[in-house]
């Protein structure tokens, strides 16, 4: 990272990209990591292609340099390209990856989730997030011969229909027609909905504490999964923890481990394998069975390689002790960042688990003095995000917040002067 | 995603939306002036639907406004939301109570201008061919779309799904530096109002010109791509746009062309 890069970057080879994908790729870059659901605001002060990343950072196609604060939304845990992880993905690639039959390294990985994570007595993969939240929910309703899952108002579990709402287009009514909600934190609410569908309800699902987008993240009161565990078991419910976000960051036992309970169903993806393809729902015995009746499967669910990633990921992370290593050095970022804003009259908001932190600026609520800021850092290489929690990886080090505290006092220093 | 519509809420549409964008009319299409000239004295026309709020107009030589304030009165009376429907469709008449005055007023401006307003709003290619005819089409339906989306958020299922993420504040749509449409949320309820916005809005959503806004509203265009290729922008609170843009959805389930 260069001493004082302070001059705004530009992007034209990535607006040159942009448009050749446009012509070939509906919206151009769908998703998440595109412009729109990425909230690149302006858009004009985002690059939209990267050529390569190690460690902390990641240049764009026009060579600008960033430190990311983002790690793929999640993946990157170790930092990227990480040498023990890749030399272990390279022994088993060198040996095997999609074969006919699968290799044992995923039973090798299975018993390393099972001896890891306190609610695990076994490991089910698949390759994304919502393959897992979509198999807990079916395992629910088989094991119960129920139809309803209760969500926490805010939710995101994944983008297949039963995830999705009554106004989003290609979505049926019928597909969310089993969904309900309550207030995130509310134990009353929870309990007055287990009441009044008595005996209907298959699943609640929730990430560990409440880290939504355009909201200030919020964790759990004392005594609430406590609360949520005990009313789960008094109506029947399969308690699912969807630890697709956090898993990995705060505890390595798992997040419901983490806040003092057992899920029933938990499920990982992102950091598992560091940036490898990877996916798997855990679960506790009494639903295993359930699970092994399902028709549940993909071409790509037993590829090798990522499984021995995984393995070298959660060993190092293990080593690392990672997740005191992301509180550490998530809290100095956080702190850093808010003292620094007040030293430019402004309200900087950190929220939510320093490994996963949430950013507001709260000078005006319709939250375009943030989008402003946010801008002006990634115009300067460090690449935060409006709205969405932030990722910490292990290779971040104490000068690379250093660095991120003088770009992002620069960048308040612009938003502070109109 | 509803699959089925709603008559009752396409009245809303029709009797709020898109008689709702005669006033505009009025005030940009040139051919409007003449026809306005025809008016001897301000006359109120109060549209009467079984089932649904009336809706009342003011005309005079100066334009078209809201409520009723003339010397005169029309009422023109629908049985029912589908009558009102198939009205503003062309295909069916509604029953005037007026005096012979009155019914003039009726042939003679407000049967002519709801045919220009039809004009406009569905515009044959030679029209679209005169620039200013183009510009002022393409106005009139944003306004048509925008007042119609506070109709469907509103009445509407899935509207008023979409509604109730929406939190207090005002979301403006913006065309150029022209053009600032705002819409009023508060309780979840949405209000259009096509006064000039005399406070920041809390979201924007901006559409680099009409064309833009003309392609996107129509459904040529996708909305998603546009704010990629930065002919269009949002800022602001964006659950608001994110919302408002559902409910864009919706309207163009109601006013676009079946599949």
């Amino acid at each position: 990272m260069t001493a004082t890069a302070t001059t705004p970057y530009t992007y034209t080879r990535s607006r040159e990209a942009f448009a050749r994908a446009q012509r070939v790729i509906p919206a151009g870059i769908p998703g998440h990591q595109g412009p729109s659901e990425g909230c690149y605001i302006p858009q004009a002060a985002f690059p939209l292609f990267s050529e390569r990343a190690e460690g902390s950072r990641f240049w764009d196609v026009d060579g600008n340099e960033y430190l990311d604060y983002m790690c793929g939304y999640g993946p990157n845990v170790l930092g990227y390209g990480d040498p023990v992880v890749d030399a272990a993905a390279r022994r088993q690639a060198a040996l095997e990856d999609v074969v006919t039959i699968p290799s044992t390294t995923m039973v090798d990985l299975a018993e390393l989730l099972v001896d890891t994570v306190a609610s695990a007595d076994w490991a089910f993969f698949a390759k994304n997030g919502g393959d897992t939240t979509t198999l807990a929910v079916m395992t629910a309703r088989a094991a119960t011969r129920r139809k309803k899952v209760v969500f926490v108002k805010g939710y995101y579990h994944g983008v297949a229909p039963w995830t999705q709402k009554l106004d989003y287009p290609g979505v049926l009514e019928e597909d969310v027609a089993h969904n309900l909600s309550v207030p995130w934190n509310d134990l009353a609410a929870l309990e007055a909905l287990f009441q009044e569908h008595r005996g209907e309800i298959a699943a609640f699902i929730s990430t560990p504490y409440m880290h939504g987008n355009f909201v200030d993240n919020e964790l759990p009161a004392d005594g609430y999964w406590q609360g949520v565990r005990r009313l789960c078991d008094e109506h029947g419910v399969v308690l699912i923890m969807d630890d697709v976000r956090a898993g990995w960051r705060l505890d390595l036992a798992g997040s419901d481990h983490h806040y003092g309970i057992q899920a029933d169903l938990i499920c990982f993806c992102k950091a598992i394998g560091n940036g490898y393809n990877l996916a798997a729902l855990c679960g506790r015995e009494p639903l295993k069975e359930t699970v092994a009746s399902l028709t549940y499967t993909g071409s790509y669910w037993m590829s090798a390689v990522p499984f021995a990633a995984s393995i070298a990921t959660i060993t190092r992370l293990k080593e690392l002790d990672a997740p005191a290593l992301f509180r550490r050095r998530g809290t100095q970022l956080t702190e850093g960042l808010v003292e620094a804003a007040t030293g430019h009259g402004l309200t900087l908001i950190a929220s939510g688990e320093p490994a996963l932190f949430y950013l507001r600026l709260a000078d005006d609520d319709s939250l375009m003095l943030h989008q402003r800021w946010v801008a002006e850092c990634v115009r300067r290489g460090v690449w935060f995000t409006s709205h969405h929690n932030h990722f910490l990886n292990a290779s971040l080090t104490t000068y690379d917040i250093t660095r991120t505290l003088e770009i992002a006092d620069e960048a308040f220093a612009v938003v502070a002067a109109g | 995603m509803l699959t089925d519509t709603d008559p009752r809420v396409l009245a809303h549409i029709n009797l709020f939306a898109v008689l709702g964008a005669l006033p505009s009319l009025a005030e940009h299409a040139p051919e409007a002036r003449t026809l306005l000239d025809r008016v001897d004295r301000p006359t109120a026309v109060r549209i009467r639907a079984r089932g649904l709020p009336e809706h009342a107009l003011t005309f005079t030589r100066d334009g078209v406004t809201e409520g009723a304030a003339g010397d005169r009165t029309v009422t023109l009376l629908l049985r029912s939301p589908a009558h009102l429907n198939a009205m503003v469709d062309g295909t069916a008449q509604p029953v005037p109570i007026a005096a012979p005055a009155g019914l003039r007023f009726l042939t003679q401006v407000f049967a002519p201008l709801a045919d220009l307003l039809g004009r406009y709003l569905r515009p044959a290619d030679e029209d679209l061919a005169d620039p200013a005819f183009a510009e002022t089409s393409a106005v009139l339906a944003l306004h048509v779309a925008v007042a119609a989306i506070a109709q469907v958020a509103n009445t509407d299922r899935s509207g008023r799904f979409s509604a109730g993420l929406i939190p207090d504040g005002q979301v403006a749509l913006e065309v150029g530096d022209s053009l600032d449409l705002r819409l009023h949320a508060r309780d979840h309820t949405l209000t259009f109002d096509p006064a000039p916005a005399s406070s920041p809005a809390r979201a924007v959503l901006a559409f680099r010109d009409l064309d833009v806004a003309g392609d996107v509203l129509a459904g040529r265009a996708s909305a998603l791509a546009c704010l990629g290729d930065g002919s269009m922008a949002m800022r602001g609170f964006i659950p608001m746009i994110d919302n408002v843009s559902r409910i864009l959805d919706r309207v163009g389930h109601y006013l676009g062309e079946q599949p």
